[in-house]
């Protein structure tokens, strides 16, 4: 049972929401949750931040480390649903470089 | 530091390869026949796309010679292929050609070449140019080697020490500095890159756990390091990319703003990884306001494809730039705020402190943000710079 992501099998990939604050205070949780979500997957994995109202540098760091582990594997990541702010914060670091990032009126 | 040389570096030394794309086959019959005969394994390609094949194919080719002029792909659009792969693009090209205008010559240059050669090839000067290159190869990885010998050796060091303004006048900085974690996290740095010029450096580690971080230690002496082999601060964070990757946790990453100033001319280089943007002055001592600085690059240790952005800019006498952490945008007097807010309110600090000497204005300007520091959740760094006079 993974408490903090709804996980969403879609025909071409799957679809993560994490259901708190991408934060260092819930990031164990968070590593932990995206590490069992994403394991065997295929497709594009599509974290969801809807539910998302602020995230701090170890946030970044987990769409890092998601987008890497992801990378070599048949399996890419996209981030949909990003408010402003935390789309501004995430080109602000040219993240969108190096996985695509839609924002919450895009998705 | 020097690294262990294994004994069987000596007793089996590598021969190196070397790929040689020409559409022409007997220039790559003779090309073939010389580097044989030098000593060298050779690996032929007929055209651009060819080459691109015979690049996956183990081992890496340690050297290219690379014709411009052919059929599928032109030695230029091979070139930048080669340089989209993060493991190809050390490996040095020289271009052969019997185009020998300037234009050529510069082209390729612009488009990353080491070195050029005009046909007909004068023999024993391209076996001369191959060895140098491929020896200067050799002294880079190595360098990159003994880097992540010490990073590692550094690893556990914690105690961090950051220079002092009133000892050092000649950089003419001020900076305010609390540090809220234990260790790691924002650190800063000024030295010497030059007889008139210095480096002025504010970075953030990710990640509050320590056992995890990177000392701050380690990645200043590697930035020092690397300005004394006179590695531009673009060079110096490419080169710091490689160092940091195998060294960080997965989803660790550095920020880093990266300010070297000529303090004669005032010729400046901004460069950034990731990190938020500085503040300046206007050029106009009476002018109001600021101008931010939002040179926007990858954050480092973290991306095998890694582009810092650089801003190139001339400081006037008097004028002031202001380098940040993120402690200063993200919290105003006790609250959260979002990004944008604070840098607002920032610049409207910053511009209320342009008529104090620098070493009162950094304080001014903290408190301003942060009356009470207690409440900060994040380190404050903050490192104002002018020429000196």
């Amino acid at each position: 049972m993974n408490t903090v992501f709804e996980i969403i099998s879609e025909a071409d990939g799957t679809v993560l929401r994490p259901t708190t604050n991408l934060v260092a205070e819930s990031m164990a949780d968070l590593r932990a949750g995206l590490r069992e979500a994403i394991t065997d997957k295929e497709g594009e994995i599509r974290i969801d931040l809807a539910k998302v109202e602020f995230m701090d540098s170890s946030g970044i760091g987990l769409l890092i480390a998601a987008h890497n582990s992801l990378k070599g594997r048949a399996a890419q990541l996209r981030v949909i649903g990003a408010s402003d702010n935390i789309a501004d914060l995430l080109t602000s670091m040219c993240l969108d470089r190096h996985f695509p990032i839609e924002r919450a009126d895009a998705s | 530091m020097s690294s262990p040389i294994h004994p069987d570096s000596y007793a089996q030394p590598r021969v190196e390869t070397i790929l040689v794309v020409d559409d022409a086959p007997e220039n790559r019959t003779l090309l073939k026949h010389l580097l044989h005969a030098a000593g060298f394994v050779v690996r032929e390609a007929g055209d651009g796309c060819e080459a691109i094949k015979a690049m996956e194919e183990n081992p890496t080719p340690d050297l290219i010679l690379l014709d411009v002029m052919m059929p599928c792909m032109d030695g230029f659009a091979t070139h930048q292929e080669i340089l989209k792969q993060p493991n190809w693009r050390d490996i040095p090209v020289i271009f052969l050609t019997a185009l020998g205008d300037n234009d050529s010559k510069m082209k390729a240059f612009n488009h990353g070449a080491v070195d050029y050669l005009t046909k007909p090839i004068y023999r024993p000067e391209l076996l001369a140019r191959i060895r140098v290159h491929l020896r200067f190869r050799q002294s880079y990885n190595a360098l990159v080697a003994e880097h992540l010998a010490q990073l590692q050796s550094l690893k556990e060091a914690q105690a961090v020490l950051m220079p002092d303004p009133a000892e050092l006048p000649e950089a003419a900085f001020a900076v305010f500095y609390a540090q809220l974690k234990e260790a790691g996290g924002d650190f800063y740095d000024v030295f010497p890159s030059g007889p008139d010029s210095f480096d002025y450096i504010v970075a953030d580690i990710s990640g509050h756990d320590l056992g995890a971080a990177l000392p701050t230690a380690a990645l200043k002496a590697l930035l020092r390091q690397n300005a004394a082999l006179h590695y531009d601060p673009e060079e110096s964070l490419q080169l710091l990319n490689r160092h940091l990757q195998p060294i960080f946790a997965p989803g660790q990453y550095a920020t880093i703003a990266y300010l070297r100033l000529n303090h004669i001319t005032g010729k400046a280089l901004l460069a950034s990884a990731g990190h938020i943007p500085a503040l300046l002055h206007p050029e106009d001592p009476n002018a109001q306001g600021t101008t931010v600085m939002d040179v926007r690059g990858d954050p480092l240790g973290c991306f095998d494809s890694f582009s810092p952005g650089v801003a190139r800019f001339r400081l006037l006498p008097q004028q002031r730039i202001h380098l940040f952490s993120d402690g200063f945008i993200e919290q105003f007097q006790g609250r959260e705020v979002d990004r944008p807010t604070g840098l607002h309110n920032l610049q409207t600090a910053v511009a209320a402190s342009h008529s104090l000497p620098r070493d009162q204005a950094t304080g001014t300007i903290a408190r301003q943000i942060h009356p009470d520091t207690a409440s900060a959740t994040d380190d404050l760094l903050l490192l104002s710079i002018e020429r000196r006079e």
